[in-house]
């Protein structure tokens, strides 16, 4: 028998589509962001809104405690904003068209203030309306051990308030404001974190003025038809007001390990044959990848859609991960955008990822295709750098064991030692100039190792003694001490370690002062 | 749209920075994002900024202004995008280059291009009112024009950066259309505050006048039942009032509150007087005197100026409060010059004097008689005193204060010198125990100033 009782769904539920649905608390104003995206973008198509025209100010007051994101869009005619600002997943927006089209995000500020005001306005209408939530209480029915286990339409009534005001300015509007935050540790009141969050996963436009490579992606874009949607975000608070742009500058930038310089040449827009109908395009700088970049606000490949951030660097990590394990950390080797335009990749609710779709597992198919293309570019570019590296390391190899060698046979004269000073501090030179910030870290490893080897041999050198003046009998002129020390090394050269010890002992027998004096 | 922060280092300011204000015009008409810090702001330093202005001010402080370019530096693409203007980097732009890499202004922004290509003049400009509306910092006075109508000075005086900054007498703008233009942006203002380092000598000045009339600064001027006033905040010229009295008829016409006067040097005291004399005759009854003092003048011409208001004063019926000012030659980032005439321990004397007042010379002549002395002999006794002694007069009087009188009378000329020297040394802690420790001539007086040694813990601080 099956039950026509429509299921009710209780007050716990919120949890999920609140606290639950999001990793990071600053996750909620980007929901907000995307609404005032949209809102603007349809006040632009409608007529309403010349284009550049559009803005969202959010205004922090830490002494207050209260966040305020503030669009100039479309806002919400009256008449619907009940159905629009109090109904649950039920958004009518077209996901083509939208940042956000579930009609779910809005709630996400109840986790995190005492009181959250929604207030709309449509350009022309005499009045504003504001919907308040008593996030307090929604908060108390929300938790498990709360044992009401009310149904979360009820509960939402009953916390829910609004009121009608005249209207504060002529045009569309709406303001969404989080009053009294909590807790204390949010970082919504820190102005510092709300904007770098912002630079990353807000459509803000680069900063032209730092990245001089801005305007060569958007005639890139231009050229093939491609819109880069962008809104422009003003953060005011405490005395500070900022324009949010893309966090990319000229350079240099540095490595995370060693500080090293990472020089932009250029940028590279891909794929080359694409238009406004391509799944995907995207840039990045060429550099000479000499590692992973520092600087977590731009490290890595970032997914964007709509112009606004998906996951940080991880979906790209990810995709260089399925080229080859090893390969995950190559991802932060570059600095670029992929920005995502076939409308049938969808971002799943949490926004770090894509539901997995045919249209998404297509694109990213092809992605791991490109990142496969950029492992083989630092793969090849560490190759350039080791074949000079190991050119310079074989040569010192070599005079490190020249001097060894010498050593072990004996130091001919003080001339020779010098001698052999020199050719390991030239090496040692060329070693120092071969250490450049552009070098990877096995690179600087190598180099280093080397270096420090040289150093040890030098310290041998000045230890070790001399055939020509300690070692063998007095009797010998210089002429055939030298004699002897060369037919030494002429056995060291040729005999196993066993024989040329043997060899060694009966010469020194002869002409040395005592067998053990020249094993000393 | 660009990011634009504006700084004024945390050195003492009363004034509103109206150069930042200026530059906060221009950038929010640009269409940028203008914000306005004091000194070191971690929240600033934290972001990217396309252009960073910071302020200086007195030379001696411009060892803070250098530090705050400094702390900034990182939150710029390259040096040059931070900008350093204001009097101190006019007067002495080396001392700022040689220690920190930015781009110094120096002079006013009244040049096309000095903040780069196609850039316009500024010192039109109307400042940015509203700038400071959220400014934790106190800035006085409030609800104020602030306005200038001349730049330059007719005068050359060597102790002044007046000839350095500003090197043409000249009209810049109408009164009426920087007041008028202030009220269309920002509402009307209460108070007038004039910034000009010479007003009087503008040859038509009657017609300044008339303006400040107009814009409702007329003589008892009200608004909103509240007395308005003007201000000449930098003085008037008392010897062109003393050559031409119908200027005090002019000024008369204006709700004029206070009248500042300089007396600089007692050479100027009859046109002094007489300036006064004739400003005392139409009405006026408060006055405030800039005294310069430790510049080629003696303690002597510092009392003798002292004395000539507390007489006018009593004569006149009128209230001239003075105001010592310490001169501190042009490129000086400390302020410990003593001049040829003065002792270290006479200006830090004046110091402690003023200390109650907040700087001021009272208007009372028995006040000042007891502050100061009554002849000039008790006033090099008074500021040789030890600090406590000034300070807490009344509480030393009859014990320690009497007992260091009767031994710092006994010096002769030379050895009250030589004392005064040894003072001025003493000041800096290092090696104060040992040095007293050595000197057995001045020991019982030196006790007075360093009980066993050490500075009474009210004195530490130089």
């Amino acid at each position: 028998m099956t039950s026509k009782r429509a299921p009710r769904i209780g007050s716990f539920v919120l949890e999920t589509l609140t606290t639950g649905m999001y990793t990071e608390p600053l996750d909620t104003v980007r929901e907000y962001v995307q609404n005032a995206f949209d809102s603007i973008r349809a006040a632009e198509r409608a007529g309403v809104l010349s284009p550049n025209k559009g803005r969202a100010e959010i205004t922090v007051d830490s002494k207050k405690r209260t966040l305020t994101i503030r669009d100039n869009g479309l806002g919400i005619p009256q008449d619907e904003v009940l159905d629009r600002l109090l109904d649950i997943g039920m958004s009518s927006k077209d996901y083509a068209q939208n940042a956000g089209f579930r009609g779910i995000g809005r709630l996400a500020g109840i986790a995190y203030c005492d009181r959250l005001e929604f207030t709309a306005h449509a350009a022309a209408e005499p009045e504003e309306t504001t919907i308040f939530h008593d996030c307090v209480e929604l908060r108390r029915n929300m938790k498990p051990d709360s044992q009401v286990g009310e149904e979360m339409q009820v509960v939402l009534a009953q916390c829910t308030d609004m009121k009608t005001s005249s209207a504060k300015e002529e045009g569309g509007y709406f303001e969404v404001r989080m009053v009294n935050i909590t807790p204390l540790d949010v970082p919504f009141l820190n102005y510092g974190k709300l904007i770098f969050y912002l630079e990353e996963s807000a459509p803000v436009p680069y900063d032209f003025q730092r990245f001089q490579y801005g305007s060569t992606i958007q005639s890139w874009l231009r050229d093939r038809e491609i819109h880069l949607p962008e809104l422009s975000v003003v953060v005011r608070g405490d005395g500070l007001v900022h324009e949010v742009l893309k966090p990319y500058e000229n350079g240099p930038y540095t490595t995370s390990r060693n500080n090293k310089n990472i020089l932009l040449d250029n940028i590279r827009c891909f794929p080359e044959e694409a238009d406004a109908s391509s799944p995907f395009w995207g840039w990045y700088a060429e550099t000479d990848l000499p590692g992973a970049l520092a600087d977590p606000k731009v490290a890595g490949f970032r997914i964007r859609r709509d112009n606004f951030g998906l996951g940080g660097p991880d979906i790209m990590a990810d995709v260089f991960g399925e080229v080859s394990t090893t390969n995950r950390r190559f991802n932060n080797y570059f600095l670029g955008e992929i920005h995502i335009l076939d409308t049938a990749a969808i971002p799943n609710a949490r926004r770090d990822g894509f539901e997995d779709t045919e249209a998404w597992r297509s694109v990213r198919k092809r992605l791991v295709e490109f990142a496969r293309e950029r492992s083989k570019d630092v793969r090849s570019a560490e190759r350039v750098r080791n074949t000079t590296v190991e050119r310079i390391t074989n040569s010192a190899a070599d005079a490190v064991s020249g001097a060894e060698k010498k050593m072990q046979v004996g130091l001919g004269t003080n001339e020779e030692r010098h001698k052999l000073k020199t050719q390991l501090e030239t090496q040692r030179r060329k070693l120092e100039a071969a250490n450049r910030p552009s070098r990877s870290e096995t690179e600087v490893q190598r180099l280093r190792h080397h270096e420090e080897q040289i150093e040890e041999t030098l310290k041998k050198l000045d230890t070790a003694e001399v055939l020509v003046g300690q070692r063998l009998v007095a009797a010998l002129d210089r002429k055939q001490r030298k004699l002897i020390s060369e037919i030494l090394e002429l056995l060291y050269g040729v005999l196993d370690a066993a024989s040329y010890d043997k060899a060694r002992c009966a010469i020194m027998e002869k002409y040395g002062v005592t067998t053990k004096d020249a094993h000393s | 749209m660009s990011n634009i922060l504006l700084v004024e280092p945390s050195y003492r300011s009363k004034f509103p920075p109206l150069g930042l204000m200026r530059l906060s015009a221009y950038h929010k008409k640009k269409g940028d994002c203008v914000s306005f810090v004091r000194g070191c702001d971690p929240r600033a330093q934290s972001l990217r900024w396309h252009r960073i202005y910071v302020s200086s001010l007195f030379t001696w402080t411009l060892n803070t202004t250098v530090k705050t370019i400094d702390y900034y530096s990182k939150a710029v693409s390259a040096p040059s995008d931070i900008f350093v203007g204001g009097v101190g980097a006019t007067l002495y732009p080396e001392y700022i280059r040689e220690r920190v890499s930015c781009s110094v202004i120096e002079g006013h922004l009244s040049k096309r291009g000095m903040l780069g290509p196609r850039t316009p003049a500024l010192i039109n400009l109307t400042p940015d009112y509203s700038l400071l509306a959220g400014a934790s910092y106190d800035y006085q006075p409030k609800d104020t024009y602030f306005t200038r109508v001349s730049r330059g000075c007719i005068r050359a005086c060597k102790f002044c950066a007046v000839p350095l900054l500003e090197k043409e007498f000249g009209y810049l703008r109408s009164l009426r259309q920087q007041v008028r233009e202030v009220d269309r942006r920002y509402g009307t203002m209460q108070n007038l505050l004039i910034l000009d380092n010479n007003i009087l000598a503008l040859e038509n000045i009657e017609k300044v006048f008339s303006e400040i009339e107009s814009v409702g600064f007329a003589a008892n001027a009200k608004r909103n039942g509240r007395q308005r006033s003007v201000d000449f905040n930098q003085g008037i010229d008392a010897r062109l009032i003393a050559a031409r009295p119908s200027l005090a008829d002019g000024l008369s016409r204006l709700c004029l509150h206070p009248v500042r006067l300089a007396f600089d040097f007692m050479r100027m005291r009859k046109p002094y007087i007489r300036a006064v004399e004739i400003l005392a005759e139409r009405g006026f009854f408060k006055f405030t005197n800039y005294m310069l003092f430790n510049f080629n003048d003696s303690p002597k011409d510092l009392f003798d100026r002292l004395m000539v208001n507390a007489a006018l004063n009593q004569r006149l019926g009128i209230r001239i409060t003075g105001f010592p000012m310490r001169f501190v030659p042009m490129k000086q980032v400390k302020r410990d010059h003593v001049s040829d005439k003065w002792h270290w321990r006479y200006l830090r004397g004046i110091q402690c004097v003023l200390l109650a007042t907040r700087g001021l010379v009272g208007t009372d002549p028995d006040f000042v008689k007891a502050a100061f002395g009554a002849t000039h002999e008790e006033f090099l006794e008074i500021l040789a005193m030890p600090d406590r002694y000034i300070i807490f007069r009344e509480q030393h009087r009859n014990k320690e204060a009497r007992e260091w009188g009767r031994l710092y009378r006994r010096l002769s000329e030379a050895s009250r010198h030589e004392f005064l020297e040894l003072l001025a040394d003493l000041r800096f802690p290092q090696k104060r125990k040992e040095k007293i420790a050595k000197n057995r001539r001045f020991r019982r007086l030196i006790d007075h100033y360093y009980p066993d040694g050490i500075a009474p813990r009210a004195e530490r601080t130089q």
